[in-house]
């Protein structure tokens, strides 16, 4: 999969393109986040825009990020999942903790909150 | 020249004569001398410029040959490589193979093919001839079979078409003999066309017979068959612990001093007398044999040797759910790398059975899940287990089992990953999955065995 990382102001962002299974990616991700988090970002938004498919070990990755992020008292954002990959993470209910951002708009509003 | 000046009378005119004769004599002999001496210069000259020429062709002639030695080399080392390096594992069968080179470039091939309907297709063929063109005739054929055996599950069809193309490509007199066997593994029968190749021999180890898998069949490729040669598909009914022998016919034609052949019949008895050994011995056996009968006699052509052992696959599929009767699909796995060859498969019958996007993606999930459990769990990621797959597409329901060769779990004492408590915990969450999207779902009770069932319209 293609894993691309930028940042605006204290937001980062991580673009994930393709299927998350595959561990290299995991540690990849993982990777990108820790990162961001050593220069001091506190808004990490994961774009699942392109992500067409993820199983239960991207959605660990997704659960322990979260998890990592929150503890630091940041921001950790899902980003326009596509359809079946939306499905999955309420099937596991994710939605139930993680933050949602259904389109661009969306997320501005969500960044903007203190 | 002497003269008559003293007129001494006419006895001394003749003396006289025959001394200016004989004077005349080797003036003549001098310069014919001198002309010879003059010839032998030019010769010696002629020779030595010959001496040099033949000097120059003797080594350009030493370095084409040397040239095309190392072509040869090449195109043998080229053929070699065309052989496969490692023969696939399949459920229900093992092979070995050997390939005796008789110190040029031949035309044996041979090929063990996972085909895309999860039967094993197993290929022996012989290109009539030696060197260069064989080579290259076998490397053609080789593709085209495979290609056709991607196509197809019927040898005579697969012989059809590798015929008809082979026929328009092939502009000698040169051609091959084949023998293609397309092994069902769930009903443990072969099925098998000949086309003029030598008929291979399936010896049942517990009646201690073999039996010779005659049929008729033409050549392949020769142009003057393009519209007149025929393949027919046969049948046998194989055994678990039934060795089949493929050969080419370099082995049967080798020699003794006395320029008898090894023959089939002698090949038969080696294989009656060593059918009870591992098959790797029992083909050490038979070369042995036959080198043994050749005594040292050159071997006029190469030979290959194929064996193929049937194995009881009964327990893997009663442990499956499935029964024979459902004829399922079969496959094996060994590493994540292999999931997505499997989704693509399966995820293709799924749309043409006419399932949902949904679903199918439904699906995909589960089979991730369950090769991922499998492989990772069930192996603990050690890629020399194998993960067997058994599935079943039809209208009305898609079904996939998983074996691994684990210890097993307790399915039911998994964590539930909705508790908050084990949110970030990784395990537990590809069954609930699972439980989630499949209709039915069924573990066996050693826990290495997943069977999930999704209904076509159904959650």
């Amino acid at each position: 999969m293609e894993i691309t990382s930028n940042t605006t102001e204290d937001t980062g962002y991580i673009t994930l393109i393709g299927q998350l299974w595959q561990k290299e990616d995991l540690c990849a991700i993982d990777e990108a986040v820790e990162n961001l988090i050593q220069n001091n970002i506190t808004k990490i938004v994961l774009d699942l825009d392109r992500l067409g498919f993820i199983n239960s070990s991207g959605l660990g990755l997704l659960a322990r990020t979260h998890s990592r992020i929150t503890e630091l008292g940041h921001k950790f954002i899902l980003l326009n999942p596509h359809s079946s990959v939306l499905e999955v993470i309420e099937v596991s209910g994710f939605d139930l903790f993680m933050t949602i951002a259904k389109s661009a708009d969306e997320l501005k509003i969500i960044l903007a909150k203190k | 020249m002497i003269s008559d000046t003293r007129n001494s009378g006419n006895h001394n005119t003749h003396y006289i004569n025959r001394i200016n004769r004989l004077i005349s004599i080797c003036k003549d002999f001098r310069s014919k001398c001198k002309s010879i001496s003059s010839s032998n210069t030019e010769l010696e000259q002629l020779l030595d410029e010959r001496s040099r020429a033949l000097t120059e062709s003797t080594y350009k002639l030493g370095r084409i040959h040397s040239e095309l030695e190392d072509e040869m080399e090449t195109a043998k080392r080229i053929q070699e490589g065309l052989m496969p390096k490692e023969l696939p594992e399949a459920v229900n069968l093992r092979a070995t193979a050997i390939y005796i080179p008789a110190g040029k470039v031949g035309g044996d091939l041979y090929d063990i093919i996972i085909t895309p309907r999860q039967k094993i297709a197993i290929l022996i063929f012989d290109v009539s001839g030696h060197g260069i063109p064989a080579a290259l005739i076998t490397a053609m054929a080789k593709m085209l079979f495979a290609n056709a055996i991607e196509k197809n599950d019927s040898p005579a069809e697969v012989f059809r078409e590798v015929n008809k193309q082979l026929c328009n490509f092939i502009k000698t007199e040169q051609y091959l003999t084949a023998f293609l066997g397309v092994i069902d593994p769930i009903k443990n029968t072969m099925t098998y066309s000949r086309a003029g190749h030598v008929p291979p021999m399936v010896y049942n180890t517990k009646k201690s017979v073999v039996t010779k898998l005659d049929s008729k069949g033409f050549f392949i490729g020769h142009s003057a068959l393009l519209n007149i040669a025929e393949y027919w598909d046969n049948q046998v009914q194989l055994a678990p612990d039934d060795k089949i022998l493929f050969y080419t016919d370099g082995l049967t034609e080798g020699c003794s001093e006395e320029g008898k052949l090894y023959g089939a019949e002698r090949l038969k008895d080696a294989l009656i007398t060593n059918g009870s050994l591992d098959i790797k011995f029992l083909l050490d056996k038979i070369v042995d044999d036959q080198a043994k009968f050749r005594q040292g006699t050159p071997l006029r052509d190469d030979f290959t040797l194929l064996c193929v052992e049937i194995q009881d696959s009964e327990y893997l599929l009663t442990d499956s759910g499935f029964t024979r009767e459902d004829e399922p699909n079969i496959m094996l796995v060994y590493a994540l790398k292999d999931i997505e060859k499997v989704c693509s498969l399966v995820l293709k019958e799924l749309d043409h059975c006419g399932y949902s996007d949904k679903t199918i993606k439904q699906f995909k999930i589960c089979i991730f899940e369950m090769l991922t459990n499998a492989i990772l769990h069930g192996n603990k990621g050690d890629a020399s287990k194998k993960v067997v797959i058994f599935y079943k597409i039809t209208q009305i329901s898609a079904s996939m089992s998983v074996i691994d060769q684990g210890d097993g779990f307790d399915y039911n004492s998994i964590p539930d990953p909705l508790s908050p408590e084990n949110r970030i915990k990784d395990h537990g969450r590809g069954v609930f999955l699972m439980r989630h999207y499949f209709d039915e779902i069924h573990f066996n009770s050693k826990g290495n065995r997943i069977l999930g069932r999704k209904y076509h319209g159904g959650k």
